[in-house]
């Protein structure tokens, strides 16, 4: 078997003043000013044109990569073919030998830096940071067909060439649905599972029938959940929709324009942080700064993997014709939206999101 | 009132330099081959890459630009401040004084351009061909709340401010929703419509039923019709959900890259026009060359306007949370995707065996609508190909002209 390699992450002087150029010569649309009576503010018609620009000036003035590119290259990165696809992981060991092994799993559109400020303290576990085969650094799939069962299998895979029998798995959004399928299929490898994105959708009609009957008994908190879960679906799933149907005609325009590319992200990192119409970098909002945001493009953009990474909804979303039939899931059920919900698979811890009460 | 300013194109010399740089420099992503069971098989994830690389290769080494634009500027162009907002608009009056007007609104993604081979044909009209406000080179709404509703108000306003005070309409995708609001909205003005793109939604329970109790009846050709419409709504709706809900987000990309934009609107020519998994410019195809195509394409980019042509679908699509009232709309419904709608005292043509649809004759009677008398609807597939004068245009050999 082959070893990991070593790798650290270089983008090219040429490439950074290409990405430069681009930033200075973007043409910017004109923007119209939301109604009043719209949550979202300056966000409503998507990325407020004020902030986006004020990003790119961020971007170009301030924002250092070569120091963001040092900082992630001072965690140990490695590369290793996993069923001929090369993968990229950060791989952390415990300096204890005996550590529990724990695979971190990323989503969309995020990346391996979202567990930077996490490694610190996670030095009691050996940390597995795979990313996710076709985004940032991980080679993509070449067949049609890589759901995230096949993203499942590949990562358990990784973790089996890394010698690693017996895990734990965290994971959100892709990485949530990736790791309860690794859990699911193979529960005698990793046998705990924290999620921080979590949906549940009754597979069968005595569950719903079971689910309807508690609605008498639901608390507030319940109901805005489910608003906000209805609220999610009606008016937050264009882009499952247009990156679950055309994925390749989305990714010509985004890896083209760094603008463009910057505007799809952030707008994501703006509504799914509790932002409350405000930008992602204002205070009380997501916790993160404009420097972290702008890292995470730059993974994008650097690997050119956006494309690759929108054909995991086109390949899971069953939204094609050649999609015959529904994915094998373990669990029963799907992403069904931003909502808490609960997972009923039996003999898991499963830390719940603060905002959930039910086990 | 202000008399119309006659308008020219002119990209300048540093665009089209800017444009060649951008296209020279196009970071394209890697693709993955279909399944086999694709019905679109090389472009089954969307745009496909050979092909696109194609149309960037003529837009750089064949595509001429000012050859195309001398074309457009040889016909009668004009802007007009339309209720504060300035229209582009084609104005080819006919030799003869006495003409109808007509006024033909285009889609998306296309634009006036659509019409520059109609005219010719078009003499007998006095033709008005505006650009959507928002498309190309007509101002883009500055407010909020600019659905199909406030744009067939500003096409009607245009139609007055020259002077037309009856007239007939043509349209297609958005052209065909807005035309119908204009006749819906002022049948004294716009008293007769010709439709390439026609949505039937009963907007009643019993006018469902109806429809449903007809179902026995239904031919091939009429389940076909419905498989299609249930295909595109499932796997081609995927443009509508995103520019419906976030169009500034997605327009901050095509407004950059030449690339990304064609990409975008060249997957529509492709799968809107009976291309048959092919490029749209293949033989057998949509008819259209790289040319025209390209032609189309740049409208969008040297106007800056594909994000508030984007906007169109927000706003009128109600998929945002301040959008609390459906709008009003004559007749009852919206898109509802590429079948037939028929008014209600409209007779529906009769097959070529001469017996008539009972689909058809029930949709007809499920409108509470006050559309003209003479209404015609045209097959989608000739959205492109459709022929010169009304009354030829019109499968049904109608009148266009009520001669009362």
């Amino acid at each position: 078997m082959a070893a990991p390699e070593p790798f650290r992450i270089h983008v090219s002087d040429d490439d950074l003043t290409d990405l430069r150029q681009r930033l200075q010569r973007a043409r910017v649309p004109d923007q119209v000013g939301a109604g009043q009576s719209d949550p979202n503010g300056a966000w409503a018609y998507g990325t407020d044109k004020a902030a986006l620009q004020d990003y790119v000036s961020h971007w170009l003035t301030k924002f250092d990569w070569r120091q963001q590119e040092a900082k992630l290259n001072a965690v140990p990165q490695f590369t290793l073919q996993v069923n001929g696809l090369k993968t990229h992981f950060i791989h952390q060991r415990s300096k204890d030998t005996a550590a529990i092994p724990l695979l971190l799993v990323h989503g969309w559109p995020g990346s391996f830096v979202e567990f930077m400020k996490l490694l610190p303290l996670l030095k009691k576990f050996h940390v597995v940071a795979p990313s996710i085969p076709g985004y940032g650094f991980s080679e993509a799939p070449k067949e049609p067909g890589a759901s995230v069962v096949f993203m499942a299998e590949q990562l358990t895979e990784l973790m089996r060439l890394l010698g690693y029998t017996h895990y734990v798995a965290q994971g959100g959004d892709w990485g949530s649905i990736i790791t309860t399928q690794v859990a699911g299929r193979y529960p005698e490898r990793c046998v705990a599972l924290h999620l921080n994105m979590c949906a549940a959708i009754p597979s069968t009609i005595s569950d719903f029938v079971q689910v309807a009957l508690t609605m008498p008994s639901w608390s507030k908190e319940e109901w805005d959940a489910v608003r906000r879960t209805q609220y999610f679906m009606k008016y937050e799933t264009g882009y499952q929709k247009i990156q679950g149907t055309k994925p390749q005609t989305l990714g010509y325009g985004l890896n083209d324009s760094p603008v463009g590319l910057l505007a799809w992200i952030l707008e994501k990192f703006q509504s799914w942080s509790d932002s409350h119409g405000q930008r992602p970098d204002a205070p009380g909002g997501s916790g993160l700064t404009m420097d972290e945001i702008l890292t995470n493009v730059m993974i994008y953009w650097s690997s050119q993997s956006i494309t690759s990474s929108c054909r995991l909804y086109y390949e899971t979303l069953g939204l094609h014709p050649s999609h015959k039939e529904p994915l094998q899931l373990q669990p029963g059920g799907l992403l069904g939206g931003k909502g808490t919900g609960v997972l009923d698979v039996p003999a898991l811890e499963i830390d719940q999101p603060p905002s959930n009460p039910k086990t």
